[in-house]
């Protein structure tokens, strides 16, 4: 699995790392060597991945708002608590 | 003497708890040439010390672990205290709290007298990868003492501490304990809360004891593990307490000698001590038999894609805006990009990049998805064969420890040596590395792998052959 010079620099921009200009060929080939040797992986046909619990879902319908929270806001909007601006915000 | 002894004395007031830990931190001191240490917490353990017996003469018990001097890995959490993970990325980073494991210990009269090094972020296999400079070990300063939890088997090794946490993904805890000549557990994943260790591979990490004795890992696992809130990965159920059998008998126990592990990779003279090391406990009445589980052929490719890619999602939060320096700029992303390029060291730069790789759009089904597919197919094939065996041996590590500087320019070779500890790693199965004996002066460690929550089968065979 080859990695060239253009695919380390992609890869450092993504994990926001800089690669020395000077070191990106050597990165490159490292990178490639270790990957060529983690490329035995695809020899495997491995099974099928472990199914964790089932996740139980609750039926999607509105909730009227928590009135004891409305009660307690300063101001309110159509059912919703107003959330005030931020102190010398523009 | 093993822990447990001294937290008896200490407990029935024939010791104090202000002399062990003094003579701790005078040994600690004496040997500070090995770099075990990344930070000595002296004032705290003298104390804590001093409450402790203070405690003993009111008539309160302190717990089992009764003023006996610890230490802890960089990477775990200590409330008041730095924690560095052995990187420049984290300097002058306090702790805010306590991690749960270290929690429990504590509330059992432990005393931590210093924190210990490591390889950075626990990326190595060798305690070189430190922002602190190596880790050396004990028994020839020449050599490696392993890693990535050097400083704790170091530690334990050099006797400043008989008990000292490390953590394992891959055989962090195993591997150092193999190449000192000590005891290391890495429990079953789940075993021990992770709340408070530093993220690497959260789906492989766990905390794990680095002792001079079984019975002292076993004891202390068996604090530090049950239900936590804070990590929902712990297991609901407590560790079985390991039964005290002074002759050692292991009769009616069967061991089982994966076919892959004894036909290469390997030094002769390693699988020598260790196939001498399984016939004591032959003689012991275990019953050794060869299995075959092909696919652990598999493990060091599948552990260096799952845990890099792991470890560049989990250190994506090391940017200098919460923890750690920041390299100042205008700039934010620049900020993120200079922080993290001059904060993290060449190894876990390299880790990360190959995790972003093998997560990266067109690579990630043949290189993550496949990894994660094999790594369930390992724990089928080892659940399977530890049906008919109660224990896999093997040597813990290939060779004896290395030379320092030996395989540094070399990562795949540096990755080979942990060809043996990653598969319970990736499949989440127990496993502990015991002494077995040494060559050309250099300790080397039997491995035994146990069935998923039956740490105390593997201890007992492991307690058989230490003889403590």
């Amino acid at each position: 699995m080859s990695v060239d010079v253009e695919t380390v620099v992609e890869m450092a921009t993504l994990a926001r790392l800089a690669v020395p200009e000077d070191r990106l060929g050597l990165v490159a080939e490292e990178m490639s060597a270790i990957l060529d040797f983690m490329g035995a992986i695809t020899q495997w046909e491995g099974g099928v991945p472990s199914v964790g619990p089932p996740t139980t879902r609750r039926d999607d319908t509105p909730i009227s708002p928590d009135v004891t929270i409305m009660k307690s806001a300063t101001t309110a909007q159509t059912g919703a608590v107003t959330v005030p601006p931020i102190k010398d915000a523009s | 003497m093993e822990a447990l002894v001294t937290a008896g004395a200490v407990r029935l007031g024939k010791r104090r708890a202000v002399d062990v830990v003094t003579g701790a931190l005078e040994r600690a001191r004496n040997t500070r040439d090995l770099r075990a240490f990344t930070h000595i917490q002296a004032e705290h353990a003298l104390e804590r010390a001093v409450a402790i017996d203070a405690m003993v003469s009111n008539g309160h018990d302190p717990g089992r672990l009764a003023g006996i001097p610890i230490a802890i890995k960089d990477n775990i959490a200590h409330a008041g205290h730095p924690m560095g993970c052995a990187s420049n990325m984290l300097e002058g980073y306090i702790a805010p709290r306590t991690a749960t494991a270290l929690k429990r210990l504590e509330d059992e009269g432990a005393i931590v007298i210093g924190r210990t090094n490591m390889d950075e972020f626990g990326m190595g296999s060798s305690g070189e990868n430190s922002a602190l400079g190596p880790t050396l070990n004990p028994h020839n300063a020449n050599h490696v003492p392993g890693g990535s939890s050097s400083g704790s088997a170091a530690a334990v090794a050099s006797g400043v501490v008989p008990i000292a946490l490390g953590s394992d993904t891959g055989g962090s805890v195993r591997q150092p304990a193999s190449f000192c000549g000590v005891v290391g557990l890495k429990p079953t994943y789940g075993r021990v809360s992770r709340s408070g260790l530093v993220a690497f591979g959260s789906s492989l990490d766990q905390i794990g004891p680095i002792t001079r004795s079984v019975r002292d890992a076993a004891v202390v696992t068996r604090i530090m593990s049950g239900l936590d809130p804070l990590d929902s990965s712990t297991l609901d159920d407590s560790m079985a307490i390991l039964p005290d059998d002074p002759t050692g008998s292991v009769d009616g126990m069967v061991v089982g000698l994966p076919l892959q592990c004894w036909e290469q990779h390997a030094d002769a003279a390693v699988m020598k001590t260790v196939r001498d090391a399984i016939e004591v406990l032959e003689q012991r009445g275990a019953t050794v038999v060869d299995v075959d589980i092909p696919i652990l052929a598999a493990a060091i490719p599948t552990y260096y894609l799952l845990t890099s890619a792991e470890a560049a999602s989990n250190l994506s939060r090391f940017d200098g805006i919460r923890f750690g320096p920041r390299a100042e700029s205008n700039d934010l992303m620049d900020t993120y990009v200079r922080t993290r390029s001059e904060g993290l060291g060449p190894e876990v730069q390299r880790r990360i990049l190959l995790g972003t790789f093998a997560l990266a759009e067109g690579y990630s089904d043949d290189l993550y998805v496949r990894a994660n597919a094999v790594r369930s197919q390992m724990r089928t094939d080892l659940d399977e064969a530890l049906i008919k065996v109660d224990a896999l041996a093997m040597p813990t590590t290939p060779s004896t420890a290395f030379r320092l500087g030996e395989k540094t320019t070399d990562p795949i070779q540096m990755y080979l040596s942990d060809i043996y500890t990653t598969p319970p790693s990736l499949t989440g199965h127990p496993a502990v590395s015991v002494p077995a004996g040494e060559v050309e002066g250099l300790p080397v460690g039997l491995q035994l792998i146990g069935r998923m929550k039956d740490e105390a089968s593997i201890l007992k065979l492991g307690m058989s052959l230490v003889g403590r």
